[in-house]
């Protein structure tokens, strides 16, 4: 797509599934709604997905979503490259994360329905739903920042350096995060682990 | 036996992560956010109050009235006495070297005495 057509909007909303993220944050900054739209679609459900995973599953990682993408609607001109867009608003969304939960701490975690209780519950049928509250669980213990770098290489396949500079931070301390998130969850599921992975192989049989 | 050797593996903790949730958003997610996008949008406009501009033969009125009166004064001699050579006098009497306003006093009165 060339400048001239961007600079003009002369694109159709049907064209802009073609178009580079650079030609749509372009688009966008000049507030055309339809570049901005397409932008949402392409990176809404990742940016959701890791405020979820922050917020353990709160309802509030949809306005936290929805409040990350208003911001590039309103500051375009923040992110300078579309290279580093998704990096942008994932810092965008951790913030305003730790920004609420700092000022209203756990008390609305508690009240979420997606949270599962941490403790493991003998004799419970173990089966995957079972382990997969469990896993939200743990994973919701670690330290914010644990947990960001395990979201976004573990659960959005993100390569280490693609995360630790979405995270701003050097590789060799993203890897330092990512050992000790493991370490924790390895913890963490000592007492229950093992009878969660002999569950796996049973139903697997 | 020690601690590390009662933690599970790498693999067995990546088997059990597999199964953690994958959240979805809701389905009309992007309808909400671009509704949100509009609703911004259209609080950023600032309506400014529509000024009033008067007609543009309406400012040269005044202006007109105004040649007109100068060229009536003017021609029936009635500004006669604002000229300036009627407001002035010329200086009869020699002041000398005066240095201050109290000379000027003390010249002018020695005059008239």
């Amino acid at each position: 797509m060339t400048d001239v057509a961007v600079q003009k909007g002369e694109t159709s909303s049907s064209n802009w599934c073609a178009a580079s993220d650079a030609d749509l944050l372009t688009a966008a900054a000049k507030q055309n709604q339809q570049a901005f739209a397409e932008l949402v679609s392409r990176h809404y459900q990742a940016i959701h997905r890791i405020s979820w995973r922050l917020c353990a599953g709160h309802v509030d990682a949809e306005d936290v979503t929805q409040e990350a993408f208003l911001r590039l609607w309103n500051n375009p001109n923040q992110v300078r490259e579309a290279g580093a867009l998704k990096g942008w608003l994932i810092r965008v969304a951790t913030n305003l994360v730790m920004d609420r939960f700092r000022k209203k701490p756990m008390q609305d975690l508690e009240q979420a329905a997606e949270i599962a209780d941490p403790a493991p519950h003998a004799g419970a049928v173990m089966d995957q739903n079972f382990i997969a509250k469990r896993m939200d669980a743990v994973i919701a213990l670690l330290p914010d920042r644990q947990k960001l770098a395990l979201t976004l290489v573990h659960f959005e396949h993100m390569t280490n350096i693609a995360a630790a500079a979405a995270m701003e931070i050097s590789v060799d301390a993203l890897e330092s995060l990512l050992a000790r998130a493991r370490r924790g969850l390895k913890l963490m599921l000592a007492q229950d682990g093992q009878s969660m992975l002999a569950a796996l192989s049973t139903e697997g049989e | 036996m020690n601690e590390e050797q009662k933690l599970m593996s790498d693999h067995d903790l990546d088997r059990l992560l597999a199964l953690a949730t994958t959240p979805a958003v809701g389905p009309d997610f992007q309808q909400r956010m671009m509704a949100k996008i509009n609703l911004t949008t259209a609080n950023n406009v600032v309506a400014f109050p529509q000024k009033h501009r008067p007609k543009s033969w309406l400012v040269g009125l005044p202006l007109a009235a105004s040649l007109a009166l100068g060229l009536w004064l003017g021609a029936s001699g009635s500004t006669i006495n604002l000229q300036p050579t009627n407001n002035t006098e010329v200086a009869t009497t020699d002041i000398g070297d005066a240095s201050g306003f109290d000379d000027i006093v003390s010249e002018i009165e020695g005059v008239k005495s």
